[in-house]
C-alpha cells in the first residue's frame, strides 16, 4: 500500500504508518531532524519525503554521506574556502551549505562525522552562520539540517566519541525508521511492489511470489532491511523463469541461510542431496549462525569479534559481507 | 530515428526540463530526480534512463552538476551568467 502523497513509502504495518505520520508532521515545521535506523531502512528516503512535503520543496535537497569523506576536507567541503586558504586552494570555492541554501542539507551517517567537523557543524546550527576556511567574513545560510545515524550513535554518545551538544541540537525532531523484521507483513507488500517495478523497468513479465517465498519473507529477519529485499527480488526476477517467483532459492545461492523453522529451499526436506550440495548448505548455514552469535557477543564490534573468533579482522569483514550482515545492527542500545 | 529506449529517454529529458521550469531553484541527486521530480511529472523510468537523461541535459547546457566529495552528484538548472 502506497501512503498518500508519499509514493515511495510502501507499507501498512502500524509501526511503519506511525513513522510515515511523523514524516508528514515533521514536514510542516522547520526544525532539525535526527533520523535513526538500521542500514537499509530508508533513512534517506524519509529525509527526502520531509523535504519534498515541506515549504522548502522548491529549493535544493543536498545529501552528503559523512562516512565517505576524507577527514581533512570536511570543513572545506561544508563551508567552502578562500583562495590560498591552503596549498591546493588555487581559487575560492563555495561549500555544500551554500549549495543547499534555501533548502535542506541531509547529513547521512552522521556518526562518522569527525569530532572537529562536529564542532563546526554545531556552531553553524546555533546561528546559521559560518566562515569559509581561510576567510574573515561571516556568511549566513538558510538551510534546514536533517541528519541520519545508525544505532551506533547511542553507543558513541555514551562513550564520549560523539558530541552530545550536537546530538541534542539535531534531535529536536526524532524519527525512528523501523527495521523490516518488525514490520509484520510489509515485506510481502514491498516484494510485490519491487516485482512490478523491476519487471516494468527490465521489460520482463511480472510474477507473483510463490507460497514458499511468502512464508520465507515473513520469517526471515532481513538484516539488510528493505535494500536487501529489493536486491533479492531483482536477482530472482532476472535470473529465473516460471509463473511464480521463488526468491528463497536465490537467497540460498547467495549464501543466505533459511529462516528458523524453514528447510533449505530447492527440494523437499526428505529428498537426499548430493554430498557436496549438502555440505555447502550446511557450511553456509553454520557460517551465518556462527557470525550472528559472534557479532551479538561482540556487540557489533568487528575488531572484538575477530579477536573472539581467532580470525583476521579483514577476513571476518569479508565473511560478514558475504552473509549480508551489517555490524551496526548488532550494536547494543545504550542504557541511560 | 530513435528506438523505444531512445524515445523513453527523450521523454525523461522533457519531464526533467518541465520540472525545472516549474521549480527553477530545485536541486537534487539522480535518486532524488528519479524518486520525486519524475513521479511529479507522471513518469517512473529506470534509473539508467534518468542517468542518461541528466547527462544529455548537462551536455545541452540545460543543467549544471556539482560533484559531491562522497562521490555523488547534485543537479540543478543551469544558472545564466551575467
Amino acid at each position: 500500500m502506497q501512503t498518500g502523497a508519499l509514493p515511495n513509502l510502501i507499507g501498512q504495518s502500524e509501526v511503519f504508518l506511525r513513522a510515515v505520520g511523523l514524516i508528514e508532521r515533521m514536514a510542516r515545521f522547520d526544525a532539525p531532524v535526527l533520523i535513526q535506523g538500521e542500514t537499509g531502512t530508508g533513512k534517506e528516503l524519509a529525509a527526502r519525503a520531509i523535504h519534498y512535503l515541506s515549504s522548502r520543496q522548491q529549493a535544493p535537497f543536498v545529501a552528503l554521506n559523512c562516512g565517505a569523506m576524507p577527514e581533512g576536507l570536511i570543513e572545506t567541503e561544508l563551508f567552502g574556502c578562500e583562495r590560498g586558504a591552503f596549498t591546493d586552494a588555487r581559487q575560492a570555492r563555495t561549500g555544500l551549505v551554500a549549495a543547499a541554501d534555501g533548502g535542506t542539507f541531509f547529513l547521512d551517517e552522521l556518526d562518522s562525522l569527525p569530532l572537529r567537523a562536529q564542532v563546526s557543524l554545531l556552531r553553524f546550527l546555533q546561528d546559521k552562520t559560518y566562515r569559509p576556511v581561510g576567510s574573515m567574513r561571516v556568511h549566513c545560510s538558510d538551510v534546514r539540517v536533517i541528519a541520519a545515524a545508525s544505532p551506533r550513535l547511542q553507543e558513541m554518545l555514551v562513550a564520549g566519541a560523539f558530541r552530545d551538544d550536537l546530538a541534542f541540537r539535531l534531535n529536536v525532531l526524532m524519527l525512528e525508521m523501523p527495521p523490516l523484521r518488525e514490520r509484520g507483513t510489509d515485506a510481502l507488500l514491498l516484494a510485490e511492489y519491487f516485482i512490478e517495478r523491476h519487471a516494468s523497468h527490465y521489460g520482463v513479465a511480472p510474477r507473483h511470489l510463490d507460497a514458499r517465498s511468502r512464508e520465507w519473507a515473513t520469517r526471515y529477519p532481513w538484516p539488510g532491511n528493505v535494500r536487501e529485499l529489493d536486491n533479492l527480488i531483482q536477482r530472482a526476477l532476472l535470473l529465473s523463469d516460471g509463473k511464480c517467483l521463488d526468491f528463497s532459492l536465490h537467497a540460498a545461492e547467495a549464501g543466505v541461510a533459511s529462516p528458523p523453522g524453514m528447510p533449505p529451499p530447492g527440494r523437499p526436506p526428505s529428498q537426499l542431496q548430493s554430498y557436496s550440495d549438502a555440505r555447502a548448505q550446511a557450511m553456509s548455514s553454520f557460517e551465518r549462525h556462527y557470525l550472528e552469535h559472534l557479532m551479538t557477543a561482540a556487540a557489533g564490534n568487528v575488531t572484538r569479534a575477530a579477536r573472539l573468533a581467532g580470525k583476521e579482522r579483514r577476513a571476518l569483514g569479508k565473511l560478514l559481507k558475504k552473509h549480508g550482515l551489517d555490524h551496526a545492527s548488532f550494536h547494543e542500545p545504550a542504557h541511560a | 530515428m530513435l528506438d523505444e529506449s531512445g524515445l523513453a529517454i527523450e521523454r525523461t529529458v522533457s519531464a526533467i526540463e518541465a520540472y525545472l521550469a516549474r521549480h527553477p531553484a530545485a536541486a537534487d541527486s539522480e535518486q532524488g530526480v528519479a524518486q520525486w521530480w519524475l513521479p511529479a511529472q507522471g513518469l517512473d523510468p529506470p534509473i539508467e534512463h534518468v542517468h542518461r537523461a541528466l547527462e544529455i541535459l548537462w551536455q545541452r547546457g540545460v543543467i549544471e552538476r556539482t560533484a559531491m566529495p562522497d562521490g555523488g552528484t547534485v543537479y540543478r538548472a543551469a544558472r545564466r551568467r551575467t
